[in-house]
C-alpha cells in the first residue's frame, strides 16, 4: 500500500517535473534565439538549407550598430527613460490620494465615482487615440501654440491617466484590506487626515505601490501607439523600433531587426532580474485580494 | 524614419531664364497660404513634398528635390517616411498639409484611396497639356491609374512604372534549360506536372494582393480592352460571364496544390514572410511567381552571384492572342487644400524632365547590411526611357512589340463603402482556395456580391 | 460637523485631480468616439456627414465583421480557459508542492509577461515559419515531422497559433499573481485538512480554490481586457488577420476599416460595440461566477 503510494508520488513528481521544464525551455530557448539571430547576417535567414538553430557564422555585430544609427536608438532610450519616469511619478501622486480616499471614506457619489474609475478598465486606448490628438491638435490650434503636441511632458500626463483606473482599483483594493484602527489611532494622536494618509497610510501600502510600479513601468515602456501619434522627434524606443522594424521590414533585414528587438528588450530583463525579488513578494504582499 | 531635409537656395546665379518664370510660381502659390494651420511654420515659398520610402530608396528623392531646387530656386521641403500613410494622416489632420505626395494606390493602407474617396485630391488635367502628353507613352494617362473615377480628368500622376508579369528562375527555366518558357496556360499546366514530378512546385505568390496585376492582365486578355474597362468599372457580368469565370478558374488551377509551393500561404500570411516566398523561386523550390521589377533589388542580398531572372507575360489561353501586359504605375497627386498648388504643378511637369529621368535610370539602393551599393533602375513613362536602361531582365521585361497590349487602371473609385474591405474580398480567397477551404464558386460569389455594392456606391 | 466637512474637503482634494485626468483623457475620447460613430467621415479630411445609426446597422449585414467577432469570442473564451487551467496548476504545484528550483521557474515564467509584444510577435514569427521555423525544424529532427504544420497558413489552424502565442505570455501573470493569493491561506487550514486524511489533490479543490476563487474572479475581468488589447496588437503585427480573414479579430478590423478603408465613422461604430461588448461581458462573467465568499 504504502509502497504503491511511493510510486504514484514519483510518477506525480515526474510528470510535474517534465510540465515546468517544458514550459521553461519554451520560454527561454526562443528567448535565446532571438540573441542568437541578431548576430545573424541576412543571407543566414534565408534561402535553402538555412538552419535556424545554426549558430551565427560570424559575429555580425554591425546589426546593432545599425540599429543604433538607422534608428536613433539612443535619442529614443532618453526619451524612454524620461517619460516613463515622469509618467510613474504622476501616477503614483494622483492615484494614492484617489485609491485613499475612494476606499477608506464614506461619503455621497463614492458608488458612482467606483463605477466610472471601473468603466475606465474597459476603454481601450487604442481607438481613444485619434480622439485624444485631434483634441490636443486643436488646443495647439486654439492657443496658437506649439505645446501640447510632441511633448514628453503631456506624454506623460497622458499615460499616467490612461493608467489611472487599473492602479486605483489595484490600491484601493489594497487599502480595503488594512485594518481600520490605525486611522482612528492616529486622529486620537491628532493627526491630520492629509498627515495620516501621508504618513502612516501610504508607507503600509508600499507592496502594492511597488507592485503598480513594476506593471506600469512595463506598459510605459512598451507602449507605441500613443507615442507614435502625438509624438514626432521626441518619440519613444518602443516607436524607434516601430520604425526600425517598418524600414527593415520592407527591406527585409531581419539580423537589423533582431538587433532593435534585442535592445529593446534588454533594459526589461536587466530590471527585471535586478528586481524580480521585489516583484514576487510586492505580489505575495499586495497582490490582488478580490 | 522621418528625414526632414530643407535646402537653402541655391545661387543665383544659375537662376537660367526658364526658372525665372518658375520663380514666378513660386510667389504666385501664396494666395491660400493661412490653410496651412498653426503649424505650418515659414512661408509658402516652401514647397512641401511628402515621398513614400520604399524598395526605391530614399536618395532619389533626395535628388531629384535638389535638382528642382536648383533648377527653380525654390525651396523644397521633404518629408520621407516609410509609414507616410500614418505621418500624414497624423499632419492633415493637424492642418499640416503637404504640397505634393507620392504614395501609390493599391497600399494596403489605402491612404490614396481614402483621400481620393473624400475628394480631398486636386485636379492636375491641366498639367498634362499636349507637349507633354505628347511626350509620355500612350495610354498610361487614360487609365483609372491617372482618372480614378473614369470622369476624364486626371488626379493622378503616374510618375514611375514597370510591366508586371510572371518572374521565373531562369537557370532553370529557358530555352536549353530543364524547362521550356510556357506561352499558354496549357504549356504552363504541363510544365507543373513536369516539375512536380522533379520535386519542384509550378507556382508561389508573395502575399495574395500580387495577383491584383495577373488578374489585370488576365480579364484583359480573356475579354479584351472593352471587356476589361467596363471590370474596372463594375459591370454586373465581369464574373458571370465566360470570360470572367475562366480567369477565376484558371487562378485556382494556379494555386491548387498540385501546383502551389508548399509553404507559400504560411509565409504569405506572416511578417516579412513575402521574402521567404521569393527566395523560394530563387532557391529553386518553385518556378514563377507574379512580380515586378522591384522583385531584383529586393532580393538582391539573397540572390546567388549565377542566379538568373527571367520575366514573362501572364500566359494566354490560346497561343495566337495578343499578349496583354499590366503596365503599374507608381503616382503623385496634390491634396486639394495644398498651399502651394501651382508650384506643385510645376514640380510634377519636373518629374518627366530629362534630368528626372536620368536620374531615375541611375538610381541605386544601398544594402543596410553590407553597405553595397546595386543597380535600381526607376523607369518614368516617357517614350524612350525604357531604352535607355542597359541590357539585361529589367530591360526585357519591359517589353513591346506589335502583339503586346499595354493594360493600366485599377478598379475605379467608389464612395466609401461601410465593411467593404476592396483587396481582401477580391484576392483573399486565393489564399483559401489555394488551401481548399473555398470553392471557386464561393469566390465567384463574393465577387458578384462586392462589384454590386462598388457599381452601386460609383453614383 | 466641521469635521465632517473638512472630511468631505480633503477627499475631494484627493479625488479631483484623478477624477479630472480620467474625464479629460478618457472618458471625453470615449464620448466622441460615439459621436463619430453616428458620422461618415473619411477621418483625413474634416468632411463629414451625419448618418445616424446607419454605420451599426451595417455592421449587422457585415460579414466580415462577424468573422471578426467570431474569432474574437473565440479567442477570448479558449486564452482564458487555458491560461486560468495551467496558471492555478503551476502556482499550486510551486506554492504547495516541495520542489527544486521553485524561484528558478517562478522567475522563468514571468519573461514572456514583460516583453513587449512587438517582441513576442517577432518571436513566435520565427517559431511558426514553415521551413525554417524552430517549431517545424524541431518537429523533424526528434522525427515527429507529421504533426509539422502550416501554423499560420492553415485556415483551420490559424486562430489556435494565436491563442497558443497569447497563453504562453500570460500564464507566468497570472500564475505569480494566484501564487500570491494562495501563499496568504493560512497553513493550518492544510494541517486540518491534512489531518482528515485529505489527499493533495482533494486539499486543491477544498481548500485552495474556494479560497483563491475570488482572486480568479477578479482576474477574469482582466483576461477579458487584455486579450481584446492583445490579441489585436499581436494579430497586427503577425498575420494582418490573413489567410483570408480566419485570424481576424474586432479591434484589427477596426483600424482597418477606420483608417484602410476610407470609412472612419464605421470604424468608430465598430469601437463602440467591441467597448460595450466588453462591458457587457465583464459584467455577465461576474455574474455567473458569484459564489459565497469564503473569508479565511
Amino acid at each position: 500500500m504504502k509502497k504503491q503510494n511511493l510510486i504514484t508520488k514519483i510518477i506525480f513528481k515526474i510528470i510535474v517535473y517534465a510540465a515546468l521544464i517544458a514550459m521553461t525551455v519554451s520560454i527561454l530557448v526562443p528567448v535565446a534565439w532571438v540573441f542568437m539571430a541578431s548576430f545573424k547576417r541576412n543571407a543566414e535567414f534565408i534561402g535553402q538549407g538555412t538552419n535556424p538553430w545554426a549558430l551565427p557564422e560570424q559575429l555580425q555585430y554591425q546589426n546593432y550598430i545599425t540599429a543604433f544609427v538607422d534608428a536613433e536608438m539612443g535619442k529614443y532610450f532618453l526619451n524612454s527613460v524620461i517619460v516613463t519616469a515622469l509618467s510613474l511619478a504622476l501616477l503614483l501622486v494622483i492615484a494614492l490620494p484617489a485609491a485613499y480616499a475612494l476606499s477608506r471614506f464614506d461619503f455621497k457619489g463614492k458608488k458612482i465615482l467606483n463605477i466610472a474609475f471601473m468603466a475606465g478598465l474597459f476603454v481601450n486606448i487604442n481607438y481613444i487615440v485619434v480622439p485624444i490628438f485631434l483634441m490636443l491638435s486643436d488646443a495647439n490650434k486654439a492657443l496658437g501654440v506649439e505645446f501640447f503636441l510632441d511633448n514628453r511632458f503631456i506624454l506623460s500626463v497622458i499615460y499616467a491617466s490612461s493608467s489611472l483606473s487599473f492602479s486605483i482599483y489595484l490600491l484601493s483594493g489594497y487599502f480595503k484590506t488594512l485594518p481600520k484602527g490605525f486611522e482612528e489611532a492616529a486622529y486620537i494622536d491628532g493627526c491630520g487626515y492629509l498627515k495620516t494618509m501621508v504618513q502612516i497610510m501610504i508607507p503600509m501600502a508600499k507592496p502594492s505601490i511597488l507592485t503598480v510600479i513594476l506593471f506600469q513601468f512595463l506598459s510605459f515602456w512598451n507602449e507605441y501607439i500613443i507615442a507614435f501619434t502625438i509624438m514626432d522627434d521626441n518619440s519613444t524606443l518602443a516607436v524607434g523600433l516601430k520604425n526600425l522594424m517598418a524600414v527593415e521590414r520592407t527591406a527585409t533585414n531581419y539580423g537589423i531587426m533582431y538587433a532593435g528587438l534585442v535592445i529593446v528588450m534588454i533594459p526589461v530583463l536587466i530590471l527585471y532580474v535586478c528586481v524580480q525579488k521585489q516583484l514576487t513578494k510586492g505580489m505575495t504582499l499586495g497582490g490582488l485580494k478580490g | 524614419m522621418k528625414k526632414k531635409m530643407v535646402k537653402k537656395l541655391i545661387s543665383v546665379s544659375l537662376v537660367s531664364v526658364m526658372a525665372v518664370s518658375m520663380l514666378a510660381a513660386c510667389g504666385g502659390g501664396s494666395s491660400n497660404s493661412d490653410e496651412g494651420g498653426a503649424s505650418s511654420e515659414g512661408d509658402s515659398n516652401v514647397l512641401k513634398v511628402a515621398a513614400f520610402e520604399g524598395g526605391n530608396g530614399a536618395e532619389i528623392w533626395e535628388k531629384i528635390t535638389a535638382a528642382f531646387e536648383e533648377e527653380t530656386g525654390c525651396e523644397v521641403e521633404l518629408t520621407l517616411s516609410s509609414e507616410l500613410d500614418q505621418v500624414l494622416t497624423k499632419n492633415i489632420q493637424n492642418g499640416d498639409i503637404p504640397d505634393i505626395v507620392y504614395y501609390n494606390l493599391g497600399q494596403a493602407s489605402g491612404f490614396t484611396e481614402t483621400m481620393l474617396k473624400e475628394e480631398a485630391v486636386a485636379d492636375i488635367s491641366d498639367v498634362f497639356d499636349d507637349e507633354l502628353k505628347g511626350k509620355m507613352l500612350d495610354g498610361i494617362l487614360d487609365g483609372t491609374a491617372a482618372q480614378p473615377y473614369g470622369d476624364g480628368k486626371i488626379y493622378l500622376a503616374p510618375i514611375f512604372y514597370t510591366q508586371t508579369g510572371f518572374w521565373y528562375n531562369a537557370n532553370l527555366v529557358g530555352e536549353g534549360k530543364e524547362y521550356a518558357v510556357p506561352t499558354t496556360w496549357d504549356e504552363m499546366f504541363e510544365l507543373g506536372q513536369q516539375a512536380k514530378a522533379d520535386g519542384r512546385a509550378l507556382f508561389t505568390y508573395p502575399q495574395p494582393g500580387y495577383f491584383d496585376a495577373t488578374i489585370y492582365a488576365m480579364l484583359a486578355q480573356a475579354g479584351g480592352t472593352d471587356f476589361y474597362n467596363k471590370a474596372l468599372t463594375y459591370d454586373a457580368n465581369t464574373w458571370t460571364s465566360d470570360e470572367g469565370r475562366k480567369v477565376l478558374d484558371t487562378v485556382a488551377e494556379l494555386v491548387s496544390s498540385d501546383n502551389i509551393w508548399a509553404d507559400t500561404v504560411s509565409n504569405a500570411n506572416t511578417d516579412g514572410g513575402f521574402k521567404i516566398n521569393q527566395q523560394a523561386v530563387i532557391d529553386g523550390e518553385a518556378l514563377f511567381m507574379p512580380n515586378g521589377s522591384w522583385v531584383v533589388g529586393e532580393m538582391a542580398n539573397s540572390t546567388p552571384a549565377d542566379y538568373e531572372w527571367g520575366v514573362m507575360g501572364v500566359p494566354k489561353w490560346s497561343a495566337d492572342e495578343d499578349q496583354a501586359v499590366y503596365t503599374f504605375t507608381e503616382q503623385m497627386w496634390i491634396p486639394a487644400d495644398a498651399a502651394n498648388i501651382d508650384l506643385a504643378k510645376e514640380f510634377i511637369k519636373f518629374m518627366y524632365s530629362d534630368t528626372v529621368v536620368d536620374l531615375c535610370l541611375a538610381n541605386k539602393t544601398t544594402n543596410a547590411e553590407t553597405g553595397e551599393e546595386s543597380d535600381s533602375p526607376i523607369v518614368v513613362p516617357v517614350k524612350g526611357a525604357a531604352d535607355k536602361l542597359p541590357d539585361g531582365v529589367i530591360k526585357s521585361s519591359f517589353q513591346t512589340g506589335d502583339d503586346v497590349v499595354a493594360v493600366t487602371g485599377t478598379w475605379a473609385t467608389t464612395a466609401p463603402i461601410e465593411g467593404l474591405d476592396m483587396k481582401g474580398s477580391v484576392y483573399g480567397p486565393i489564399d483559401s482556395i489555394s488551401n481548399g477551404a473555398m470553392t471557386v464558386d464561393e469566390w465567384q460569389k463574393q465577387l458578384v456580391d462586392v462589384w454590386e455594392q462598388c457599381a452601386n456606391a460609383m453614383e | 460637523m466641521n469635521r465632517k466637512r473638512s472630511q468631505g474637503r480633503f477627499v475631494f482634494f484627493c479625488i479631483a485631480p484623478a477624477a479630472i485626468l480620467v474625464t479629460l483623457f478618457i472618458f471625453i475620447p470615449t464620448i466622441n468616439v460615439f459621436r463619430m460613430s453616428l458620422y461618415r467621415m473619411g477621418g483625413i479630411t474634416n468632411r463629414k456627414e451625419f448618418v445616424g445609426l446607419n454605420n451599426f446597422k451595417s455592421l449587422i449585414a457585415d460579414k466580415n465583421f462577424l468573422q471578426a467577432m467570431q474569432n474574437s469570442i473565440a479567442i477570448i473564451v479558449l486564452v482564458t480557459l487555458c491560461t486560468v487551467f495551467f496558471a492555478i496548476l503551476f502556482a499550486a504545484i510551486l506554492s504547495r508542492g516541495k520542489f527544486k528550483g521553485k524561484n528558478f521557474f517562478r522567475v522563468i515564467f514571468y519573461i514572456p509577461n514583460i516583453l513587449s509584444i512587438v517582441v513576442i510577435a517577432g518571436i513566435f514569427g520565427a517559431i511558426y515559419n514553415p521551413s525554417t521555423g524552430l517549431l517545424n525544424t524541431f518537429l523533424n529532427a526528434i522525427g515527429l515531422g507529421s504533426l509539422a504544420h502550416q501554423w499560420m497558413g492553415d485556415e483551420k489552424i490559424v486562430l489556435y497559433s494565436v491563442i497558443f502565442a497569447l497563453v504562453w505570455q500570460a500564464i507566468g501573470y497570472y500564475m505569480v499573481m494566484y501564487m500570491a493569493s494562495m501563499a496568504a491561506i493560512p497553513q493550518d487550514l492544510y494541517e486540518a485538512a491534512s489531518l482528515d486524511g485529505a489527499t493533495e489533490i482533494q486539499m486543491f479543490f477544498r481548500v485552495t480554490l474556494p479560497l483563491v476563487w475570488s482572486n480568479i474572479r477578479t482576474t477574469l475581468t482582466f483576461y477579458i481586457i487584455s486579450t481584446i488589447n492583445l490579441s489585436f496588437l499581436f494579430v497586427q503585427i503577425m498575420s494582418d488577420g490573413g489567410p483570408n480573414g480566419h485570424s481576424e479579430v474586432f479591434l484589427n478590423y477596426m483600424y482597418k476599416q477606420a483608417y484602410g478603408a476610407g470609412v472612419y465613422g464605421y470604424g468608430m461604430a465598430i469601437g463602440v460595440v467591441v467597448f460595450i461588448f466588453s462591458f457587457a461581458l465583464a459584467a455577465i462573467v461576474n455574474k455567473i461566477t458569484e459564489r459565497e465568499v469564503l473569508e479565511f
